[in-house]
């Protein structure tokens, strides 16, 4: 399909301003619209969705109409050259990333207008793993969508030329997939910098254990949740121990190991006390003769040491969370102190005037490092992320759109009403067990014969009972309002939201 | 409010014992109104805290591509919000559990 523009005489062309001034411009252009048409393959139009506008346009839109022709024919000319350049660098894209022992997989030239933005392009290495993966837009970049630049390496500067590339022996490139295995085991590798697993400092999980994290992933809520949780199970754990033990001590430590006993107790301490104590009811258990007693005596040990078993359970999982903590601070401060290293000895560089010959180097070296700690220093926050700046913002900007919010709104205001009606009920119930006193001496009034009495009680009782369908609950919650006894905010909170 | 001029001595009685009885309970009251009223606005802070969490970590999760991101919000969202929903409502159980004991 072959496009030929039909060259508009200089002297049709009209002035700077107003190029339609001469009015023959018109019948040209037409010519020039029927001429193009003409050499339109249908089917391609049809395929694209390419409206053609009538060329019996009335003559006041002609210019408008004739604009929208050229445009559409301009658009096929484009797509057509795009999609051969597209053809093109794709064969030598992939000769290219194979020698280098990559296979770069690509989507198809896109033929639909919807598909234009969702196209993208993966680089994997022969191992299968993606190495990168960029979303390419029309409007970003000078090359067609879905088509993208293999990189080879990544320490390859990107001003490096193709020719520089085909220098490479064929042993550097043998080599690639050793030195990128190599480069795996560091944490971080930058500029030629490499830190983590080398650097005792950086590498918290050799250093502390392997399933050491530089920073929670619980948020303050969370923590603070599962503190007030671990004390409260404490509290009672040791609540509990404490009344068993006191039982124990009052009913066998005192009357069974006698004073004798227990003074000696109270002079050993920790394991050596426990195996004494153990000793202790081992010979009076041997010594009892009464099987009821020896029963006893056993189940309240069994108590204790299960009350004791769970304690010790509590204590070393609170230890473990605070040893972590600790972790976590010399952790960041291994890392704030080299930083601040780093920029005191950038600092005296620079006061020196770059005295010596390689100072400069040291200094641009230093500054790598900085950004490398800085990196690490990130690490701590679980931001440090393969995504550039850009990237991260449009993430971040897909997940705050109105309609994201709406959605977090719907599941916020689902979950308020699911918890009010757990909350009603709740307290419907508890109310229920708690108002059963005053039920009773209603009921028992109205046995009594006080019903004509209870009815003149209160405005509020009656309403009640009638408002809450015969509901001797309801009548009562609105008596006891009316009576103004107690001032249940429950009442108008579950009110409002019903 | 009621008077309680107005109604005849026996009447008075059963309401004065109605409520010394409601004022023996009104403190027990106040504390389980406190609770569930702390226990709702908790979760719903959870939740709020949940979503920035939630958000965040997708925000720099390479697994997860661009345009799947929506739905995984959602679905996680979804999931947060039945998960903290599932903690209240053991919590209100063990409540109505407390004072039945």
């Amino acid at each position: 399909m072959s496009i030929e523009k039909i060259p508009i005489k200089k002297e049709h062309s009209g002035s700077k301003n107003d190029p339609l001034k001469n009015k023959e411009i018109l019948s040209v252009l037409k010519n020039r619209k029927k001429e193009s048409l003409k050499n339109l393959d249908s089917k391609y139009l049809v395929e694209n969705k390419i409206e053609i506008p009538s060329i019996e346009a009335e003559s006041g839109h002609d210019s408008i109409e004739v604009e929208k022709v050229e445009s559409a024919v301009e658009n096929i000319e484009k797509k057509k050259t795009l999609a051969k350049v597209f053809k093109m660098m794709t064969t030598a894209a992939t000769e290219v990333a194979k020698k280098a022992g990559k296979v770069v997989k690509m989507d198809g030239w896109p033929h639909k207008k919807n598909e234009k933005k969702k196209s993208s392009a993966k680089i994997v290495d022969m191992r299968g793993e993606v190495v990168k993966e960029e979303e390419m837009k029309e409007a970003e970049s000078a090359v067609p969508p879905g088509w993208h630049i293999p990189i080879l390496d990544e320490t390859v500067a990107p001003d490096e030329t193709e020719s520089e590339l085909k220098r490479e022996s064929a042993e550097e490139l043998d080599s690639f997939d050793k030195k990128e295995s190599f480069e795996d085991n560091y944490r971080f590798v930058h500029k030629g910098f490499k830190y983590g697993d080398e650097d005792e400092r950086f590498a918290g999980e050799r250093k502390y254990d392997k399933d050491f994290v530089a920073k929670s992933k619980k948020n303050a809520f969370s923590k603070w949740v599962e503190k007030k949780k671990d004390n409260r199970q404490r509290r009672k754990i040791i609540k509990e121990y404490k009344d068993n033990v006191k039982k124990l001590n009052d009913d066998y430590f005192k009357d069974l190991l006698g004073e004798k006993r227990i003074q000696e107790l109270r002079r050993l301490s920790g394991d050596n006390k426990k195996i004494r104590e153990w000793e202790m009811v081992d010979e009076i258990l041997s010594n009892e003769r009464d099987p009821v007693k020896r029963k006893k005596i056993e189940r309240k040990m069994e108590i204790r040491n299960r009350i004791d078993k769970k304690l010790s359970q509590k204590s070393e999982y609170i230890r473990e969370g605070v040893d972590l903590r600790r972790k976590r601070r010399m952790y960041s401060k291994e890392v704030e102190k080299e930083m601040r290293a780093t920029k005191s000895e950038m600092e005296n560089l620079k006061k020196s005037k770059f005295r010596l010959p390689g100072d400069k180097e040291d200094y641009k070296d230093l500054k790598t490092k900085l950004e490398m700690l800085k990196k690490i220093e990130r690490e701590k926050e679980n931001k440090v992320s393969k995504f550039s700046k850009e990237q991260l913002a449009r993430r971040k900007a897909k997940l705050e759109t109105p309609e994201m919010q709406a959605v977090f709104e719907r599941y916020r205001k689902e979950l308020k009403n699911n918890l009010l009606t757990a909350g009603k009920k709740t307290f419907t119930g508890v109310w229920a067990i708690l108002s059963k006193p005053v039920l009773g001496l209603i009921e028992g009034a109205r046995a009594g014969g006080f019903s004509g009495a209870l009815e003149g009680f209160s405005e509020g009782f009656v309403d009640g009972f009638i408002k809450g369908g015969g509901d001797l609950l309801e009548a009562t919650f609105r008596l006891v309002n009316a009576l103004a006894v107690i001032p249940i905010k429950a009442g108008v909170r579950y009110a409002i939201a019903y | 409010m009621i008077n309680l001029e107005k109604f005849d001595p026996k009447e008075k009685e059963i309401l004065k014992e109605i409520i010394a009885v409601m004022k023996k309970v009104e403190p027990e009251l106040h504390d389980l109104d406190n609770k569930l009223e702390f226990l709702e606005e908790s979760s719903l802070a959870e939740f709020e805290m949940k979503a920035k969490e939630i958000k965040e970590t997708l925000i720099y999760d390479e697994t997860i591509p661009e345009e799947e991101l929506e739905a995984v919000y959602i679905k996680e969202l979804e999931n947060a919000k039945e998960e903290i929903f599932a903690n209240a409502k053991q919590r209100f159980l063990e409540i109505e559990k407390e004072y039945q004991e």
